[in-house]
C-alpha cells in the first residue's frame, strides 16, 4: 500500500489577489502586491505593507454570507482560501465517507477584533466590546472554520510564528501516514495588525522601502497578509475518489535553532538541520533539488544566515533560489502555506518565479537568487522553507508526481 | 498504537501538591479560581534569568526542566508544547502599550514574549536541542495535539524521548476572555491554571510511571456519536468496561456544562468505577487534561490517590490494584478526548 502523500486542491488569498489563478499570474510577470498602506488604520502609515487589497466588508460579500463583519479578518479570509482549495479538490466535507481534518498555522488569531476592544476601553470611548474577544484565541478561528465547513475527525491550530503554515502541513502528512485521517486541509492564515506592525517595528527590522531579499543592500522585511493553504491526501484515497492530483508532498523536516528567541544562529544551524532532515526524508540527494523557495525575508540576519546553510547543503550544486516575499510580504503564519502553493506552481508550470527587487550579491554568499522569471526550468523537486522566532526551523519538499 | 509509549517523567506546577491535601483557592470578586502554588525558581534557574521572564515562561521553564530531570536523560529529543492562550500576560502589555500611547511605545521584550512558541523555544535553548520542535493553541485540544504529535513522532521516526507540555496561566486578560467566552456561569465552576510536563519514551525504564495504551481526540460530538467514540475506543484498546479500575474526568463543576459527559458516561460504563473529578483540583482551563493525564499517571505508579480527592481515601483503603486508568476531558463540550493508561 502506497504511503505517498498529494496536494490534490489550492486555495489562496494574498496581496497580490484572490485565487490561485491571478496570483500565478501576478508571479509569472513579477508584479508585487507591496504598496502603501490602504486597510490597516495605523499611525505608521509610510511603512509598505503586502496587504489583501479588500475590506472586511468586501470580503463578507465574496461570501454572500450574512454574518456579522464583527468577526476577525482572519475569519473571512480563511474561508474564501479553504473554499477555493476544497472546490478545487472537489472534496465536499459533509458529504465525504473519508476522514477529513483541518490544521491551521496562525500567529494572531483574532487580534484584529482584540485591538478594537483595547482601543475603546484604553482611549475612553465607550465600554470596549467585550464580544470582540470571544474570537481571541488562535484555535477559535481554526473551530468557526471547521464548523462553517463541516470538517470534524481532526480540528487543530499550530503556533510557531512564522514556521506555523508549515508545520501545519507537516503535521498535516504525519496524521495521513500514521493512518489517523485520510485528507487534512492544511496552511496558514495572518491577517495585518497593529500588534504585529507595530511589533516587527519595534525590533527594527522593517525595511522603509520595497524588502531585497538576498541582496547585499537589504535593511529587512515588509509586512503582509494572507491566507494560503492546501488540500492533501493520501495517494489511496485520491485515486479511489478520483481526485485530481497536482504533485506529491514528499517529505518534511522540523529542528530547532536553540540560539536565540528572535534572531537566528549566524551558521543557520536550525535552517540547516531543518533542509537536510526533509531531504533525507525523502531518500533524494541535495542534487536532485532544482528549487528552494527561500524564506528569505530581507532581513540581514535570516538570508545571511538561511544562505550559509543552503550552502553548507548543496555545496557546489546550489540549485535556483528564490524568494518570494517580495510580492506578498512576509505573512507570518500564513507564509508556509502561501509558499508551498507558489512551490506546487512552480512544479505544476516548471518555472521559477523572480525573486524580485535583487540588484547586489551578497558579499558573504557563493550563489544569487534567480532575477527573472524562468520556463521550462526542469523543475521536478522544489524545498520549501519557513523559519520563525523561538528558532523554528521547518522545510517542506514538493516535488512532480509520478503516477503508479 | 504501532510502538510502545510510556511515561517516564512529570514536572509539575499546580495549584495542589499531589503529595498533600490542600488546593491554593483564590478569590477575586466576581469568581473563586486556582492559584499555583509555586515552586523555588532558583533551584533550576538563575534569579537574573528569571527576573526578564513572565510567570507562564517561568512555570513552564521550571516544569519542563524538572520533568526532563526526573526522567533520568540528559535532554529529550523533541519538545512540543501545548497553551491554550500562550503568554497571553505580554501580549496585553504590548497591545496596552501601543494603544495607549497611538503607536509610540512599542515595548519590544513584551513583544518577543508574546509569541506562543517561546516556551517551547526558550525549552530548545535551555537544552541546546535541535530537534523536532512545535506549539499547539487551539482551546482544550491544545495539549492533546501536543500528544498526538508527540505519539506519531515516536512511531515515525524511531525516536525515544519526546518533552511534552501543557500549560496556561490565569491573568487579567485570560479571566477577560474567559468572560467574553463567557464561561463563568456557576460558583463551583473553578478556573484554574498550571504547567504540567511530561516525558513519552518509547523505552521502558525503572522510573517509568506508567503505559500509555492510546487516546482519541473527538471534536463537537452530538451525544450519540460521543457514545459510539467512547464505545469504539475501549474495543480498538480491546478493554472491556469491567477490567477499567479508575477514572479521571474534566468534570468542571457545572450540572449544565457537564450534563452531555455524565450522561455518556452513564450509558457507556453503567458499572460504578471508581472516579477522581480532577478540575477539583486543577481547575478548569484549555490545557488542564495534562494535568489529568499527570495525576492519572502518579496514582497508577504509587498505586495511591492523594488525600485530596474524597474518593482516593475509600479506594486507598480497599487496597485494591489499579491497572487500567482512562482519563477523560471534555473543554466546553466541543473537545473531547480520551486517554488509555496501564501500570507498568
Amino acid at each position: 500500500m502506497s504511503k505517498k502523500i498529494v496536494v490534490t486542491g489550492l486555495g489562496i488569498l494574498s496581496a497580490i489577489g484572490a485565487g490561485v489563478l491571478r496570483n500565478l499570474e501576478a508571479l509569472q510577470l513579477g508584479e508585487t502586491g507591496i504598496c502603501q498602506m490602504k486597510y490597516l488604520e495605523s499611525r505608521h502609515k509610510a511603512l509598505p505593507v503586502g496587504e489583501i487589497k479588500f475590506t472586511n466588508q468586501e470580503l463578507l460579500d465574496m461570501l454572500s454570507l450574512d454574518i456579522e463583519v464583527i468577526l476577525p479578518r482572519n475569519f473571512f479570509i480563511s474561508l474564501i482560501a479553504i473554499a477555493e482549495a476544497l472546490e478545487s479538490a472537489k472534496i465536499k466535507p459533509r458529504e465525504a465517507l473519508y476522514r477529513i481534518g483541518l490544521i491551521i498555522g496562525t500567529s494572531v488569531g483574532g487580534m484584529d477584533k482584540t485591538e478594537k476592544y483595547y482601543d475603546r476601553q484604553v482611549n475612553g470611548l465607550s465600554q470596549g466590546k467585550l464580544r470582540n474577544m470571544h474570537l481571541h484565541d488562535c484555535g477559535s478561528i481554526t473551530e468557526a472554520v471547521a464548523d462553517y465547513f463541516g470538517i470534524k475527525d481532526f480540528v487543530s491550530t499550530v503556533t510557531t510564528a512564522c514556521s506555523s503554515g508549515a508545520n501545519a502541513i507537516l503535521m498535516g502528512g504525519r496524521l495521513i501516514r500514521s493512518g489517523l485521517l485520510d485528507v487534512v486541509i492544511v496552511g496558514g492564515v495572518d491577517a495585518l495588525t497593529l500588534f504585529t506592525l507595530n511589533g516587527f517595528d519595534s525590533l527594527q527590522i522593517l525595511d522603509r522601502e520595497l524588502c531585497k531579499p538576498f541582496d547585499h543592500h537589504r535593511r529587512g522585511l515588509n509586512l503582509g497578509e494572507a491566507a494560503g493553504f492546501l488540500v492533501i491526501e493520501s495517494e489511496n484515497n485520491a485515486l479511489r475518489r478520483s481526485g485530481n492530483i497536482l504533485c506529491e508532498f514528499s517529505a518534511a523536516g522540523n529542528a530547532a535553532d536553540a540560539y536565540h528567541q528572535t534572531a537566528s544562529s549566524p551558521e543557520g544551524t536550525g535552517a540547516r538541520l531543518a533542509m537536510s532532515k526533509t531531504i533525507q526524508q525523502a531518500g533524494i540527494l541535495p542534487k536532485d533539488i532544482q528549487l528552494v523557495n527561500a524564506h528569505g525575508t530581507g532581513t540581514r540576519n535570516n538570508d545571511l544566515s538561511e544562505g550559509i546553510a543552503i550552502e553548507q547543503i548543496f555545496g557546489d550544486n546550489v540549485p535556483y533560489v528564490s524568494s518570494t516575499k517580495g510580492y506578498t510580504g512576509h505573512t507570518l503564519g500564513a507564509a508556509g502555506g502561501v509558499e508551498a502553493i507558489f512551490s506546487v506552481l512552480s512544479i505544476l508550470d516548471d518555472c521559477v518565479f523572480a525573486n524580485l527587487n535583487f540588484s547586489t550579491p551578497m558579499q558573504e554568499l557563493a550563489f544569487r537568487p534567480v532575477d527573472r522569471f524562468l520556463e521550462s526550468a526542469g523543475i521536478r523537486h522544489v524545498l520549501s522553507n519557513s523559519f520563525g522566532f523561538g528558532g523554528n526551523s521547518t522545510s517542506l519538499l514538493f516535488s512532480k508526481y509520478q503516477a503508479l | 498504537m504501532k510502538v510502545n509509549v510510556f511515561i517516564n517523567g512529570v514536572g509539575l506546577i499546580a495549584p495542589i501538591d499531589l503529595d498533600g491535601s490542600d488546593c491554593k483557592l483564590f478569590n477575586r470578586e466576581d469568581i473563586v479560581f486556582l492559584k499555583c502554588i509555586e515552586p523555588e525558581y532558583k533551584i533550576y534557574l538563575q534569579p537574573n534569568i528569571t527576573r526578564r521572564m513572565s510567570r507562564i515562561l517561568k512555570m513552564g521553564m521550571w516544569a519542563a526542566i524538572d520533568c526532563v530531570k526526573k526522567s533520568g536523560i540528559e535532554m529529550p529529543e523533541a519538545i512540543i508544547v501545548g497553551t491554550g492562550l500562550g503568554c497571553i500576560e505580554d501580549s496585553q502589555k504590548f497591545l496596552q502599550a501601543i494603544t495607549e500611547s497611538f503607536e509610540q511605545m512599542r515595548p519590544p521584550t513584551a513583544f518577543i514574549h508574546s509569541i506562543h512558541n517561546t516556551i517551547s523555544g526558550q525549552i530548545a535553548l535551555y537544552f541546546r536541542c535541535h530537534g523536532y520542535n512545535s506549539t499547539y493553541s487551539h482551546r482544550g485540544f491544545s495539549f492533546e495535539s501536543a500528544m498526538v504529535d508527540a505519539i506519531t513522532l515516536i512511531e515515525e521516526q524511531e525516536i525515544t524521548d519526546v518533552l511534552i507540555g501543557g500549560l496556561d496561566e490565569i491573568t487579567e486578560p485570560y479571566v477577560e476572555c474567559g468572560n467574553a467566552e463567557m464561561l463563568y456561569g456557576h460558583k463551583e465552576y473553578l478556573i484554574g491554571e498550571g504547567a504540567t510536563f511530561l516525558m513519552l519514551s518509547s523505552v521502558e525504564n525503572a522510573g517509568s510511571l506508567c503505559k500509555v495504551l492510546g487516546m482519541q481526540m473527538i471534536y463537537f460530538p452530538a451525544k450519540s456519536q460521543l457514545e459510539v467514540a467512547l464505545c469504539l475506543f475501549l474495543q480498538e484498546m480491546e478493554i472491556s468496561l469491567f477490567e477499567l479500575d479508575l477514572l479521571v474526568v474534566g468534570f468542571v463543576g457545572d450540572s449544565e456544562v457537564d450534563r452531555l459527559l455524565s450522561e455518556v458516561l452513564n450509558t457507556v460504563l453503567p458499572v460504578a468505577i471508581p472516579m477522581v473529578r480532577y478540575k477539583q483540583a486543577c481547575g478548569e482551563y484549555h490545557t488542564a487534561s495534562a494535568f489529568g493525564l499527570a495525576l492519572a499517571a502518579s496514582i497508577l505508579f504509587r498505586q495511591q490517590i492523594p488525600r485530596f480527592f474524597e474518593m482516593g481515601n475509600i479506594l486507598n483503603r480497599q487496597n485494591k490494584v489499579i491497572d487500567y486508568s482512562l482519563i477523560i476531558n471534555q473543554y466546553r463540550n466541543k473537545n473531547f478526548s480520551f486517554i488509555l493508561l496501564s501500570k507498568c
